[in-house]
């Protein structure tokens, strides 16, 4: 076991209207939700910029979907994968933040500074 | 010198039991604040790290060990001597943080509003990030230590915001990213010379064991406090 810290994430479904999502993030000043569906297997990510695009596009909040308007098919983080994987991912990406799935199961998320420390410390043990 | 003798003045200096209480306090004090470790306070936190090494193995030989841990110590803080002179950086540095220092205890002592001296050290900071800027480009080009330079870049922010002891822990925070690596050089090279795993060739295994291993728990933790939300 090594002391990277998994962080709870906000998550909803593709379903939820957009409205009540920039509700929410407004509320827990966060930037980004991600999506899941009943399996709680990882569907996709809306970020305050989809939001923004919606605006600009004029289109009703209240009638469009997460669905509609969140990026699919993202990079994750396997924990069954190498930390090395996750380096690499965290890199092309060019975030700080990335989302971690277990079993196909969406678990958190976790910063590119706390798996360098991480590696960092587990070389000084 | 005889080779007894001379064994016997590294022992007395390098052996963590002979350090008083008071000179350990001080000791572990400079790594995090003021200029960081010295050539001494390097050696005996190293004979410390490296201590099995120094064990099972006959006198001349541990003596010719001590030698070498010396010689690679004083090397990387060769190496890096320049990257620690700079006049002008360690005059606008120092100036600073001072300045910062005894504007926050003012500003306390006068009761005045966070946002009045606040606004100070936050000049105060950036003309000493300002001055940083060349020796930091100097001291990657010869070291490419990302993470020192990471943690010294997070550190920043972090020690902008934290009133009197922030000036305090940012002044000679360069020093001490330098003195680590010239530490962690010098720990290298003996790894190397005893024929044991190496930093460098720890870190990539550890690169490819499965994330799993590197996490505490598969459960999520709740946001870590103070953390900025809207940084997730």
């Amino acid at each position: 076991m090594g002391n990277v810290k998994i962080i709870k994430a906000e998550v909803c479904s593709g379903d939820e209207c957009i409205k009540d999502i920039a509700r929410e993030m407004s509320s827990k000043k966060i930037r980004r939700f991600y999506v899941v569906n009943d399996k709680k297997e990882l569907e996709g990510v809306v970020t305050t910029v989809d939001l923004i695009k919606v605006i600009v596009d004029n289109k009703d909040s209240t009638k469009v979907k997460v669905r509609d308007i969140m990026t699919k098919k993202i990079k994750y983080i396997d924990l069954d994968g190498s930390v090395e994987d996750a380096l690499e991912i965290m890199n092309e990406l060019k975030t700080f933040v990335c989302p971690v799935v277990d079993k196909g199961k969406f678990v958190g998320i976790v910063s590119y500074q706390d798996i360098i420390q991480g590696v960092v410390s587990e070389s000084r043990k | 010198m005889s080779l007894g003798s001379k064994m016997a003045n590294l022992e007395d200096k390098l052996d963590s039991g002979n350090e008083t209480l008071l000179h350990k306090a001080v000791r572990k004090a400079r790594e995090y604040l003021g200029n960081g470790p010295t050539r001494e306070d390097m050696l005996i936190s190293l004979k410390k790290d490296l201590r099995t090494h120094f064990e099972g193995v006959d006198e001349v030989e541990r003596a010719r060990r001590y030698s070498k841990l010396e010689a690679y110590v004083d090397g990387a803080i060769a190496k890096y001597d320049d990257n620690l002179k700079g006049i002008g950086r360690k005059i606008v540095g120092r100036g600073s943080m001072g300045t910062a220092f005894a504007n926050d205890i003012y500003s306390l002592y006068s009761k005045a509003p966070f946002m009045n001296f606040s606004a100070a050290s936050y000049v105060l900071f950036g003309a000493k990030t300002l001055a940083e800027v060349p020796a930091v480009v100097r001291y990657m080009a010869k070291s490419h230590d990302w993470y020192g330079l990471l943690k010294f870049a997070v550190m920043k922010p972090i020690n902008y915001l934290i009133p009197i002891l922030g000036p305090a822990i940012e002044s000679g925070s360069f020093e001490r990213m330098v003195k680590t690596r010239a530490r962690y050089e010098a720990k290298d090279r003996f790894l190397e010379m005893v024929g044991a795993e190496t930093g460098k060739e720890k870190m990539k295994r550890i690169v490819k064991k499965p994330f799993r291993d590197l996490v505490d728990s598969v459960k999520p933790h709740g946001m870590p406090s103070g953390q900025p939300a809207y940084a997730f």
